[in-house]
């Protein structure tokens, strides 16, 4: 089914060497996450040298915003070489000014002052996103627009925002975000989290009263596969180009 | 530069496989090697520079032994660094690695689990050996 | 009462912010109504996404834009706790 509007894209320049490059990977995927999931989908930068001439279509068949971890641009200028001209280039050592610095390379060393350099990286993606989404008109949709040959190895799961109640289907924004903050802070699947989820999804999402029931068995049982998901290296996941 | 400003005996390049956990192993893996295990011997290069074609990081890989850690069968780390004349003493995938704990819980493309982090351990482990090996020769 | 709108100051917290302080002028409810930009303090609240609100120090909502009848139902319940 051809989707009606293409989805933003995202590429990180994932850079290694610094830490800047590691606040551009982890903001990116709390956007595609969490933040904007059903609007945006990624794709490995490396992929346009590595993979096939259908990844290198990615520019063109997203509107699509760069990270960069500092001035050097490689996601930018990589892009641009090989896919196509980007939107939105965003650089985190703009982003951040100073903050960046005391923040880790790796995640095991991360701190609070990483999390607040994510935070503010993301926030600056995601209305990025809300702005190229805002922009896209119904002329520039087309019947079959749907991106076509690229494929990502890792094609992970769709974004699991999505809730499945009595037959329906229902959207909650940022849903594998929240099940993570429970789950760090120690919530154990099963009847007993019942009560912790309800009162936590009803902050981001509404909940009628006379949904409460339907809404404590959809998320008690969304979450244990939540928790049971990460067996595969999969946990809740952004979407992937072709996936 | 490895963190004394000596150059390095290894350079160590994972993929940018941004997702599925198997990126996140293979980047902190990286870490693991050049913070912790190898910190006077090993360092590593951005892979997003190889892709635009940096002269200064194409010299590194082309004058240092490499060791590539790819999350999965794209191999992007690999092919990046060979298309740029890299030296590749060993190019590891880690989802081969990752097999051999079939049913355990790795945690996500953003954050590892308990036995994430043991395969991250792990692959440093096997990157050590190459340097050892090297060593001997 | 004390209402605050938590965000780093994009689109949707602006709009939000404008909802709310029409909610107040329309309850007529003694509120102060103030914006959270600084990003120690919207973390200080634990939530996951913004834009926020908060009234009395109690997170309402989070990561949406509730519209007008909510924020003013959530004032009501406030204002008779």
């Amino acid at each position: 089914m051809a989707e009606a509007v293409s989805k933003v894209g995202i590429i990180s320049c994932s850079g290694e060497e610094i830490p800047e490059g590691t606040i551009a990977r982890q903001a990116v995927r709390r956007v595609l996450e969490g933040l904007r999931p059903q609007q945006t989908v990624t794709l490995c930068l490396p992929l346009f040298l590595a993979g096939e001439v259908g990844e290198r279509r990615f520019a063109s068949e997203h509107p699509t915003i760069t990270v960069d971890g500092c001035d050097k641009l490689c996601a930018k200028r990589g892009t641009e070489k090989y896919s196509g001209k980007v939107s939105a280039s965003l650089v985190v050592t703009d982003i951040l000014g100073g903050r960046a610095r005391g923040c880790h390379r790796s995640t095991r060393d991360a701190d609070t002052a990483d999390e607040q350099a994510v935070w503010l990286v993301a926030e600056r993606v995601a209305a990025e996103v809300d702005h190229l989404s805002a922009q896209r008109t119904p002329a520039e949709t087309k019947e079959g627009s749907a991106p076509s040959g690229a494929r990502c190895s890792c094609g992970g799961p769709p974004p699991d925002g999505k809730l499945a109640m009595n037959g329906r289907s229902v959207t909650i924004n940022g849903l594998p975000l929240i099940f993570r903050h429970l789950q760090r802070k120690g919530l154990q699947p099963g009847n007993g989290c019942a009560a912790a989820l309800l009162e936590t999804v009803r902050v981001y999402h509404p909940i009628e009263p006379n949904e409460e029931a339907e809404y404590r068995d959809a998320l008690v049982a969304a979450y244990r596969t939540f928790c049971q998901r990460g067996s595969n290296g999969q946990g809740a996941g952004a979407t992937t180009h072709g996936s | 530069m490895d963190n004394n400003g000596q150059k390095p005996e290894l350079l160590v390049i994972p993929c940018s496989g941004i997702g599925k956990v198997h990126g996140l192993i293979s980047r902190e893996a990286v870490y693991q090697v050049t913070d912790k295990v190898l910190p006077d011997q090993a360092d590593t290069a951005c892979l997003a520079l190889l892709v635009t074609g940096d002269a200064a990081t194409r010299q590194k890989v082309q004058e240092t032994p490499c060791v590539t850690l790819d999350g999965c069968p794209k191999l992007c780390a690999y092919k990046n660094v060979e298309l740029s004349g890299g030296k590749i003493a060993k190019g590891i995938r880690v989802y081969d690695v990752m097999k051999r704990h079939r049913g355990a819980n790795f945690g996500s493309a953003t954050a590892l689990s308990a036995p994430g982090w043991a395969v991250v351990e792990e692959l440093a482990g096997e990157v050590a050996q190459v340097v050892k090996n090297q060593a001997t020769v | 009462m004390l209402i605050q709108v938590l965000g780093t100051g994009c689109k949707r917290c602006k709009t939000l912010h404008e909802i709310v302080t029409k909610a107040v002028q329309e309850t007529r409810v003694d509120a102060q109504v103030e914006k959270v930009e600084d990003i120690q303090k919207i973390m200080a609240f634990e939530i996951l996404m913004t834009p926020a609100l908060a009234i009395n120090g109690e997170v309402k909502a989070a990561g949406r834009v509730p519209n007008i009848e909510e924020i003013k139902s959530m004032i009501s319940t406030a204002k008779a706790a």
